[in-house]
């Protein structure tokens, strides 16, 4: 129950991919058993069970509306009020999800990572500037420890 | 009577793959004019199938609907290898059979209680009904990832899953995740044993009506996937013959094609399989179905639902085993030809047709969703609910029984009737 769990949320393709693209590069960079990455594909009511057991969640997800290339963290009541506007597949999206967890008291420490860039196709440049930009905000504020391997410094 | 004038609009069933919205008029205690009108822009997949090669198919047509994708797969594969003369063979026909039980169980769970069961309990949502029925919902939700669990092993993800091609599968499914699989499934029969009891107590609408009940009929067992199609009506068809049967056309009020068989609406889905191959059923699950179905109340779905999770469950725990676990794939060559496949959606019949040029190119398709089939059958149990409930009753009332009405029928359709924008023309 002491585990964190970063779940990345999105697809392979366009600007819904900077939620994977940024766990991916965040799953290189923390020390093994120091947090568990998984990715999500518009997981609906199942991120309640992606969410079970975890002591700390955080949401990585491409999100509109915010600075692009500038990552934003909310917590707490924040991430629903945050999500609710969003429109989402039959009505059950994160806010719902979240939500229907925090009634069923299943809702973990939950921190969401908005990530907004320019356009719906970003460039290569724009998704590194945006991930790294993930990674010291990550780190800075979690007990995340960063891998001592040479080849995995920030 | 009240010879009241009442003109309800439900002018945005929103954020859903099948948008529409609700028309009704009341004029003089009768109703005078009653659309479900689906909106939502044609997608033209059909149209975009052609000329695209035949191994795309399945990953092509999984796009079709977020919540029954491997339907869509499976009528498609079905199809195609008609077509190109391969027949997949019994190992693969039971992996396919396996990888569908998690979409009912998925699906299913998904309505029931996310969708159908806030209406029985005075709730807006699930949200809402998780506040009294805690317990009932977290059973759901574990019952709904069971089914994605079982879409995963397949299909990779449960969501346009990519496992399938065609032939079978791109791999079969990994012995120790299987063994599990199976095992938490087992363990979680008195979960499903308990869904068809609560749900066997919600208070249904009584509303009796004339119906026909159309599905697959495949030898000997609950039906999947066959080339038959029947009906408590006596018809028996091969799947080659829908379109003599069957007439799909444009109505002014919807982008859908209204579907009907000789004329008449008709009902697919888990009430027509009930309705028609109950006693297929293992005996224990027969005996309690026995009790309700067959059934003419349209509202008893609800209750098929539910049996069908439960029938799903064993049947994926009876097919997760080794033996299962080779062979994924068959040899397929592609040729000039037409093939036709059908299967049951958790919604209904779904029917395939594609036509191929020597290349294996697609040259022509037709899809007929089930949606399509039951628009004209939910059109007709509205007028009948409604005037059965009574059409002096406040709007509100009506507006909610109707959205409860479309609600049972469709997951797609039910999802855009939580999310109703009412306007209401009263007139003397």
């Amino acid at each position: 129950m002491n585990t964190t769990r970063i779940l990345c949320i999105g697809s392979p393709y366009g600007a819904d991919r900077l939620g994977w693209e940024a766990g991916r590069r965040l799953g290189e960079m923390i020390a093994p058993g120091s947090a568990e990455v998984e990715f999500l594909d518009r997981p609906g009511m199942a991120l309640i069970a992606r969410m079970r057991g975890a002591a700390r969640v955080i949401l990585l997800d491409a999100l509109r509306g915010s600075q692009p290339g500038v990552p934003f963290r909310l917590s707490g009541e924040q991430v629903a009020r945050a999500l609710a506007c969003h429109d989402s597949t039959h009505g059950f999206g994160i806010a719902e999800a979240l939500a229907l967890a925090a009634k069923l008291g299943e809702l973990s420490d939950v921190e969401l990572i908005g990530l907004c860039c320019a356009t719906d196709e970003p460039s290569v440049d724009e998704i590194e500037v945006l991930c790294a930009a993930v990674l010291d905000a990550t780190f800075s504020s979690q007990s995340l420890r960063t891998c001592t391997r040479p080849s995995c410094e920030p | 009577m009240s010879t009241r004038s009442l003109a309800i609009r439900v002018p945005v069933l929103a954020r859903v793959e099948g948008e529409g919205a609700l028309d009704l008029v009341i004029e003089g205690g009768a109703i005078t004019d009653l659309k479900l009108r689906i909106y939502e822009p044609p997608r033209f997949f059909e149209k975009l199938l052609e000329g695209r090669p035949a191994h795309e198919l399945p990953d092509a047509v999984a796009r079709i609907c977020g919540i029954c994708p491997i339907a869509y797969q499976m009528s498609a594969c079905l199809a195609a290898e008609q077509a190109f003369g391969c027949d997949a063979g019994p190992g693969v026909g039971a992996l396919r059979r396996l990888f569908y039980c998690g979409e009912w169980i998925a699906s299913h769970s998904l309505h029931l209680h996310l969708l159908a069961a806030p209406d029985y309990f005075g709730a807006r949502s699930v949200v809402e009904l998780a506040e009294t029925h805690p317990a009932e919902v977290r059973r759901g939700l574990g019952l709904q990832e069971l089914g994605n669990r079982l879409m995963r092993l397949l299909g990779a993800r449960a969501v346009h899953p990519v496992g399938a091609c065609l032939g079978g599968f791109h791999r079969a499914p990994g012995a120790i995740e299987a063994a599990t699989l199976r095992e938490d499934l087992l363990a979680a029969l008195p979960d499903a044993q308990a869904l068809m009891a609560w749900v066997a107590g919600w208070g249904m609408p009584q509303r009796r009506q004339d119906f026909e009940s159309v599905a697959l009929d495949e030898p000997g067992t609950y039906p999947f996937m066959a080339r038959r199609l029947v009906s408590d009506r006596g018809m028996d068809i091969d799947i080659g013959m829908f379109e003599q049967e069957f007439a799909e056309s444009q109505v002014p009020h919807s982008t859908a094609l209204h579907c009907l068989h000789r004329g008449k609406p008709y009902l697919v889905g888990p009430l027509a399989r009930m309705n028609l191959f109950a006693a297929r059923l293992p005996e224990a699950l027969h005996t309690f179905a026995a009790a309700r179905f067959p059934s003419s109340n349209v509202f008893d779905s609800a209750l098929a639902r539910a049996i069908e999770i439960h029938y799903a469950m064993l049947e994926a725990a009876r097919l997760l085993v080794p033996e299962n676990a080779t062979g994924p794939r068959a040899e397929v060559t592609p040729r000039a030809g037409t093939g036709i496949g059908a299967s049951e959606a958790p919604r209904g019949t779904l029917w395939h047709r594609y036509e191929f040029d020597a290349a294996g190119l697609i040259t022509h398709a037709r899809i007929v969703p089930p949606t399509s089939q039951n628009q004209a059958r939910i059109e007709q149990d509205l007028r009948a609910s409604l005037t059965a409930l009574g059409l002096d009753r406040p709007e509100s009332e009506l507006r909610a029984h109707a959205e409860q009405v479309i609600r049972n029928y469709d997951p797609c359709i039910s999802c855009a009737t939580h999310f109703l924008d009412l306007r209401l023309i009263r007139s003397a």
